[in-house]
Parts: C-alpha cells; sequence; structure tokens
C-alpha cells in the first residue's frame, strides 16, 4: 500500500512539473496546438481554418484564415519533439491588398481578395519564375526550394486576369 | 555474512520474489530479523544461537513466495518507472521554474515599487488624479485601471495594471495598449499607448496621454480584437476641476 501511495504522489508531482514546462515553456507537441495558443496570446483569432501548414528544416508555419484577416505563426522544432515559436511571430495581417503576399523562408503564401485576378506571376531575383492559378479560395502557397539562399528575393509579383492584363504588381 | 547456512537461506527466499529489484532490500531486512533472533537466541542461552535464529525462519521457499505475493512485479515496475519519471521531470522543470521564479519575484518587485514616473518636472504641477478602480478582460489578460493623473501641461498620465491569467495556457505576450486605442468622448483620437507591460504575471504599467483637447470631457479606451472580443473603458473627468484646467 505504501508503494501505490508512493507511485500516486510522484505520477501527481510529474503531471504537475510537465503542466508547469508546457505553461511557462510555451512548448507544444502538434503545430496546430502552437499556433492556437499563440493567438490566444496575441489576443486574436482563434482562426476558422488552418489554410496551410508546412514543415522543413526544423522549422515550421502554420496559416489561418481569421475574421477578415490572416494569421501566421512561424515555430520551430524544440528538443526534436516539440514545437516552438520562432524568433519573430508574424501573427495577424490585415488582407488590405488585392494579392497579399507573405513570404517564409523558401515559402510564398498569396491570399487573393480580387476577384478578377486568376493568376499569380512571381519571378525572384534570381531569375527564377513561377506563374499558378488562383483557387476558388484565393488562397496559393509556392514552394520555391533548391535556391543559393534561405530567403526569397522577389523582383515582381504580378496578379493577372483571364486575359493576361496585369491587375496588381509589386 | 558470518555464516555459510544464513547465505543459503536468503539465496532461496529471495530467488522466488520475482521483482529482482527488490532482492537487495528484502535480503537487507531478513539479515536484520538473523541477527535480532541470533541476539534474543544467545541471550536465551542457547548453545548454536546462529542456527537457533535460522530454524525460527521457518522455510525459506514458503517464506520467499509470501514475500513475492508483497511484492508485485506490475506494481514494482509502475512504482520504479514512477520515480524515473520524476527525476526526468524536475530536470526538465528547472529552466521553466526559474523562469516562474523570475516572473514572481518581477510581479512582486513591480507591486512594491511600481515604475510610475514623476512628470511634475517636464509636465508641470499636477491638477488632480482621479482613482479609476476599472477593470476588462480578454483572452487571457484583465486589466486594470489605477489612476488617471492630469498635469499643467495638458498631459495625462494613465497608470494600469496588466494581469495575465495564470492558468491560461495561451502563450504569454506583453500587452501595451496599440496604437488607436484612446480616443475623448466624442470619438475623437488621442494620441497615447505603448506603455509597456513586462509580460509578467502582474505589470504595473504607464501610458502617456499628450494631446487631448482641452475641451474634453472624458477619456475612452477601446482594444478591439479582429476576432471580436474587445478591451473597453469610459473615464469620466471630475466636473469640478475639469479637463481643461
Amino acid at each position: 500500500m505504501k508503494r501505490v501511495k508512493q507511485t500516486g504522489l510522484c505520477l501527481a508531482v510529474v503531471a504537475a512539473l510537465l503542466f508547469l514546462c508546457y505553461w511557462i515553456t510555451g512548448y507544444r507537441l502538434t503545430q496546430e496546438r502552437l499556433f492556437y495558443d499563440c493567438e490566444r496570446g496575441l489576443r486574436y483569432g482563434p482562426s476558422e481554418e488552418i489554410v496551410f501548414s508546412w514543415e522543413g528544416e526544423g522549422k515550421g508555419l502554420v496559416a489561418g484564415r481569421c475574421g477578415e484577416g490572416f494569421s501566421l505563426v512561424e515555430m520551430r522544432r524544440r528538443l526534436g519533439l516539440f514545437w516552438g515559436l520562432d524568433m519573430s511571430v508574424t501573427g495577424y495581417r490585415d488582407l488590405d491588398e488585392a494579392v497579399n503576399v507573405f513570404s517564409y523562408r523558401s515559402l510564398l503564401l498569396a491570399q487573393v481578395t480580387d476577384g478578377d485576378i486568376t493568376r499569380v506571376r512571381v519571378v525572384l531575383e534570381d531569375g527564377r519564375e513561377r506563374t499558378a492559378a488562383v483557387p476558388p479560395d484565393g488562397f496559393l502557397a509556392l514552394n520555391f526550394s533548391g535556391g543559393e539562399t534561405d530567403t526569397l528575393r522577389f523582383d515582381t509579383i504580378q496578379g493577372l486576369s483571364d486575359a493576361g492584363e496585369i491587375l496588381w504588381e509589386w | 555474512m558470518p555464516f555459510p547456512e544464513w547465505e543459503e537461506f536468503l539465496d532461496k527466499t529471495v530467488s522466488q520474489v520475482r521483482f529482482r529489484y527488490d532482492r537487495r532490500e528484502i535480503r537487507r531486512e531478513l539479515t536484520e530479523h538473523l541477527e535480532d533472533a541470533r541476539d534474543a537466541a544467545a541471550d536465551r542461552g542457547e548453545a548454536d544461537p546462529a542456527a537457533a535464529a535460522l530454524a525460527a525462519m521457518g522455510d525459506p521457499v514458503e517464506l520467499g513466495r509470501a514475500l513475492d505475493r508483497e511484492h508485485k512485479p506490475l506494481l514494482g515496475w509502475i512504482w520504479r518507472l514512477s520515480r524515473w519519471a520524476l527525476a526526468l521531470a524536475v530536470l526538465v522543470s528547472v529552466l521553466p521554474a526559474l523562469n516562474l521564479g523570475i516572473l514572481l519575484v518581477g510581479s512582486a518587485w513591480e507591486a512594491r515599487f511600481p515604475p510610475y514616473t514623476d512628470g511634475t518636472e517636464t509636465h508641470g504641477e499636477v491638477l488632480w488624479r482621479m482613482d479609476l478602480d476599472q477593470k476588462d478582460s480578454f483572452y487571457n489578460i484583465t486589466v486594470k485601471l489605477d489612476e488617471l493623473v492630469a498635469y499643467a501641461d495638458g498631459s495625462y498620465s494613465l497608470r494600469y495594471q496588466v494581469r495575465h491569467h495564470i492558468l491560461d495556457t495561451g502563450i504569454w505576450w506583453s500587452y501595451d495598449f496599440p496604437y488607436g486605442s484612446f480616443t475623448d468622448l466624442e470619438g475623437n483620437p488621442v494620441s497615447g499607448g505603448f506603455g509597456g507591460s513586462s509580460g509578467g504575471i502582474v505589470s504595473y504599467c504607464e501610458t502617456w496621454l499628450e494631446d487631448l483637447p482641452p475641451e474634453a470631457e472624458g477619456l475612452l479606451i477601446r482594444d478591439q480584437s479582429p476576432s471580436g472580443p474587445e478591451l473597453y473603458f469610459r473615464i469620466e473627468f471630475p466636473k469640478e476641476e475639469g479637463a481643461a484646467a
């Protein structure tokens, strides 16, 4: 009986210590959990839906649609098992452009709010070029992995109509 | 071990116990019993106290089986694993516990010495002070307005606390009233914000408002989350002294 009591006490203390770690460190087991807890901490959200999640080279990114805006949380692997926030976190972004562009490492995410834009054309400074059709929900993700640097440098981003007319350009 | 017969008895007894991690402790206890029995036999004047002690212990196999029933392997393993888990949990909790300690000490320090500035050198004499005692919450914080101090040059110091909800599992971030949170009662914008909470459990903050119209009769503070929830405060200035003073 003494051993049963000791085991119960041990497990209770372990549970309390693990909750302390969970609470203080901000490490979470899944990207989705970290995403929602980060949104809570930044005092917006939760996003209605996660539209994109990515993992690679120990880094991660989750994007969600939140009200009239967009939510982006950058994260990184911690201790090989958990996810923790990256050095800087974008958080909530208003969608105030016809094509709202976010980039993270080799990724380009775009949320198109102008229904007339049916394709997005991206040209990088290193000459790589990609044109992608805009899906019905207006969200698209392009991965430019394989470049020489970690950061994407854009030369041009264009929102094109069906006829090829440039409706928005950066 | 002074007697080979005892050794043999102990070997037979503990070999019946399946949870082998308890065997050493059982062996130690049985040896103590044997020694006590031997001393008692010697006091009684027995010719061979060690043999008498051994005889008093009974059959080693029966004794071993009885001990095995008390030391069940499943419970033994759970007990042993729980101790390893505790050691691991203590190890990984050291830094978080230090962090928590710093947050607690920081909050206690700020409560003892709130970081409010004496604005009289820059903003002139204090015209009036107003205890506010208003609070509102959203997400994982409660903001409690403590005091509004009006200065001769038309500046105001808003002093408030930001309290994090202890058991909320949202990631902790510091909180400031964002740009655009302040208006007079008519809705005219007032510059202010970025008072700066430290992100501790309780932070004491101060925000300066410097372009409130002289005729303003009060202040509205509103921080609207994109998702809907908001912080809202309405402060009406004292009538007699008036903000225009």
